[in-house]
């Protein structure tokens, strides 16, 4: 199966709507989608559907590899994506994230509205949800799973997505009671959620592992031993039969699930293989259906593969500058190293994946106007080094190039270090370093120059501009503008969804144009092996794919 | 010889404490942090598991409480797998690396004894110099080359065996391919040693006068020369049963078993102090152990040994 890696833009993205005021057309379309709604919440999962009832015909059971053991697979204290797959199958939340366009679609909420403000959002929940034994699930267990989230003794890594909500972040604090939080349950079936800001994607973000309800009374009573099966029980289209640690993850479909009706597949195991040279020989023999990770050294011969595919990625890979070292303290020598970065070359002779050369730090997006960032231009980056006075008689000091250990880190690193070697006559040493000990440098700002990745949470630019705002934990390059702090606070209280795109855009040029803490190398493309068989399989930028989707075609 | 076993016995302890302690150091002496991620996690909730593993404590009084802890029979929590104590963790996977090692050691004493033999009767001729390359190649191919030759060759180009996964313990079509890969290092060099031992044993005064009195050559072999040239072979096998029963750790990955070598190599990677710290007193208790049952065996195989007394 081969798929184009890049979703066509939507075409109602930045079309001007009719309505003048920004707050009547949320008000208009969040009517318009209780409406839609209150029909049937579903009825978009049509186009879903198988085309014909051959399906039956085999038993719907699937393997992948989900990548490693996972940590837990408690929704509130997961980290990694690997586990958030699993954890989505098992748990909703109130919003689910449509496959292929990634919209918010009709979780736990059958419908919602937003206020004019845009930061209250009422939502109303399914009538009769039920957790997987079949006791009630209410407003209120939401309520108590995010309170649960913001307690500092959960020790949840992802708390701050909820600092979102008014006194969020005070009552993780101790500041606040909870009862000055802005998540109240008036009735069983209605959350009302009062946001501190407004947040365009807080809709995508209800659909995130942290935001899904956990049995909190379960909770209490096993201790974190509650995610072991037998013990756990989710809201999700599938509940756990069993969790075999390094060997197995088994699930199977959730009878009590509220779209249970739909969902075609009735057992689905995840074989936690680390190794994607193993995962590899469990694929060509037909113990797994699908792999998302193609080994090292085997990407010509996965492009020759028949069930190879290539999708899009929200995740950009990039060197960082530490500038409070020299000679990184002066920005046109980033501009400089920038100019001298010839990404297309990384891309097609180190790479060779179908990854796209990337200038600017956000990957492409619909609805988002990229900064077009400093291309390749040997000559402009040798007059920036001049201008900032270095020179034969001045040379630039040996520059440590840090990257964690990986033979595909290895390789893109001495690419770029020849490039900067032979435009910039820069000294550039590449060293490794295991992956802790590389993250601890990095946050020590204990480096003078290093590989990083980033990938999006949410399918909004400000996922990808946000880290760079001053003292945040994932900046981790000393760099720090008030003037692109203060362009992200008005562009995060900005309604209006032009006005929006314009700030996003100039923040963009100040991250790779004018400050320069980083220079964009590539945007990711997932990539794996997937059977012609699995059906329900959707490319899409987050590299989501939710089970309840999936069938075996005969 | 009872005492001198018990004393062995009784300095084992203080052998693991100093391991630990070495451990301890080193593991803490490494950069890097448990609880620091490519994505930055909310500095409120890392304090707060802090406190929780008392990783926010002096180091001496960390060492301490684990040691007291430790003496108890807790291994205390594991970082990585949130909520699972390291405990459970070595309950469950240790009993797959002991059996699948069990197996490689079986297969291993066969195929090295009898090749061994095999080599030593037919010493200086065309089938030992034979036996001699495969052994060494055994010996120098290592684990993670083997592994994926074999899956390769009996998974997927022949398609007769699996090429991963545990099916539990009597999965035996499972066993078959990562319990090979894990014994044909230590089979040949069982090989060599046997080898070379029984060539030694041959030629001593009771074998030859075995020979004299009419014995049968294979009951000479069997019976008088092979006991003692098995000495080397038992000394070697100490450390390489805690080996083969420990050391699967390539072979785990390799064929996606769900053994402890993993948790090891992967709690040092992710600085899971406490599973670090568990995995090594287990694997040193096992070494101790292989080594004392080892010189316990030679001590009875061997007179000389026995009589002079030293163990």
């Amino acid at each position: 199966m081969s798929i184009s890696p890049w979703p066509c833009a939507s075409p109602l993205a930045g079309r001007a709507s009719g309505l003048r005021s920004p707050g009547m057309r949320i008000v208009a379309l969040s009517l318009l989608l209780a409406c839609l709604a209150a029909a049937d919440p579903d009825a978009w999962a049509a186009k879903l559907a198988p085309p014909d009832a051959g399906w039956k015909r085999v038993t719907q059971e699937i393997s992948y590899n989900c990548e490693g053991e996972p940590q837990t697979l408690d929704p509130g204290l997961i980290t990694g994506a690997a586990e958030s797959r699993l954890v989505s199958a098992l748990f909703e939340g109130l919003t689910t994230p449509d496959p292929q366009t990634l919209a918010a679609r009709p979780g736990m909420a059958a419908a919602w509205e937003v206020s004019a403000d845009a930061c209250t959002y009422t939502f109303h929940l399914r009538p009769g949800l039920v957790w997987s034994d079949g006791t009630a699930l209410t407003a209120d267990d939401l309520v108590r799973s995010w309170r649960r989230v913001l307690e500092p003794a959960t020790g949840s890594e992802y708390a701050n997505l909820l600092f979102l909500i008014r006194g969020g972040e005070d009552f993780q604090r101790g500041k606040l009671s909870w009862d000055q939080v802005g998540v109240v349950a008036p009735d069983a079936t209605t959350l009302v959620v009062r946001l501190h800001r407004p947040c365009p994607w807080f809709l995508e973000l209800t659909s995130f592992p942290t935001l899904m309800p956990v049995p909190t009374a379960l909770v209490a009573k096993h201790g974190p031993d509650w995610v072991r099966a037998g013990k756990l029980i989710g809201n999700g289209p599938f509940r756990l039969a069993a969790w075999e640690p390094r060997s197995r993850v088994v699930l199977e479909r959730n009878p009590r699930w509220h779209g249970a009706a739909r969902v075609r597949l009735e057992r689905l195991t995840g074989v936690p293989c680390d190794d994607p040279e193993t995962a590899w020989r469990l694929y060509q023999q037909g113990a797994i259906h699908w792999t998302p990770a193609v080994p090292v050294g085997r990407t010509d011969e996965a492009q020759r593969h028949p069930d190879y595919y290539l999708g899009p990625m929200l995740g950009t890979y990039y060197y960082r500058f530490n500038v409070t070292r020299q000679p990184f303290d002066d920005v046109r020598v980033r501009q400089a190293f920038c100019h001298a970065t010839d990404r297309a070359a990384i891309v097609r002779h180190v790479t060779r994946a179908g990854e796209l050369p990337a200038t600017g730090f956000v990957p492409p997006m619909p609805g988002h106007d990229a900064a077009p960032g400093l291309a390749y231009d040997p000559a402009a980056a040798r007059r920036l080094l001049t201008e900032a006075g270095y020179g034969p008689q001045r040379p630039l000091p040996r520059i440590d190039l840090l990257y964690n250990t990986s033979a595909n880190h290895k390789a893109i690193a001495e690419a770029a270090a020849a490039q900067w070697r032979r435009v910039l006559g820069a000294d550039v040493r590449t060293r490794n370093m295991e992956f802790k000990s590389y993250l601890g440098a990095l946050s020590r700002l204990d480096y003078t120059m290093a590989r990083s990745s980033w990938i999006g949470d949410y399918n909004d630019p400000n996922t990808f501009l946000d880290i760079f705002r001053t003292d945040d934990g994932n900046n981790r390059t000393g760099w720090s503008d008030p003037a692109y702090d203060q362009l992200l606070d008005q562009s995060q209280a900005e309604t209006d969804p032009l006005r929006r795109r314009t700030l996003l855009t100039r923040l963009e040029r100040i991250l790779v144009q004018d400050g320069c803490p980083v220079i964009p190398v590539y945007t990711y493309v997932s990539k794996g092996l997937i059977s012609e068989r699995l059906r329900g399989w959707y490319p899409n930028a987050r590299d989501l794919h939710p089970f309840q989707y999936f069938w075996l075609a005969p | 010889m009872l005492n001198a076993v018990l004393r062995r016995l009784a300095t084992a302890p203080l052998v693991l404490l100093v391991l630990v302690a070495v451990t301890f150091v080193l593991i803490h002496a490494a950069p890097g942090d448990p609880f620091v991620g490519e994505r930055a996690a909310d500095p409120q909730a890392v304090a707060a598991l802090r406190k929780q593993y008392r990783l926010d404590r002096p180091l001496p009084e960390q060492f301490a409480v684990y040691v007291g802890n430790l003496v108890c029979g807790d291994f205390g929590p594991s970082l990585r797998n949130r909520g699972q104590s390291v405990g459970l963790i070595i309950a469950d996977r240790l009993p797959t690396s002991l059996w699948l090692g069990a197996i490689a050691l079986v297969l291993a004493l066969g195929a090295g004894l009898s090749l061994g033999i095999l080599g030593a009767v037919r010493a200086g001729r065309a089938l030992d110099h034979g036996l001699a390359v495969v052994a060494i190649i055994g010996v120098s191919i290592p684990v993670f080359v083997i592994g994926p030759a074999l899956a390769w060759t009996f998974g997927l180009w022949l398609g007769w065996l699996p090429v991963g996964q545990w099916a539990g313990f009597f999965g035996v079509s499972h066993l078959v391919l990562p319990a090979t890969t894990l014994a044909i290092p230590f089979a040949a060099r069982v090989a060599r040693l046997t080898r070379a031992g029984l060539l030694d044993t041959l030629h001593l005064d009771h074998v030859r006068t075995a020979t004299a009195k009419g014995v049968a050559p294979a009951a000479v072999v069997v019976r008088h020369a092979l006991p003692l040239g098995l000495v080397p072979v038992i000394a070697f096998l100490g450390p390489a049963s805690a080996g083969l029963l420990t050391g699967s750790l390539v072979v785990e990955k390799v064929f996606q078993i769900p053994g402890l070598g993993q948790e090891f190599v992967e709690s040092a990677f992710t600085r899971d102090y406490p599973l670090v710290l568990g995995t090594v007193v287990v694997y040193g208790a096992i070494i101790i152990l292989g080594n004392l049952l080892a010189d316990l065996a030679v001590v009875m195989v061997d007179p000389r040994v026995r009589d002079g007394k030293s163990l």
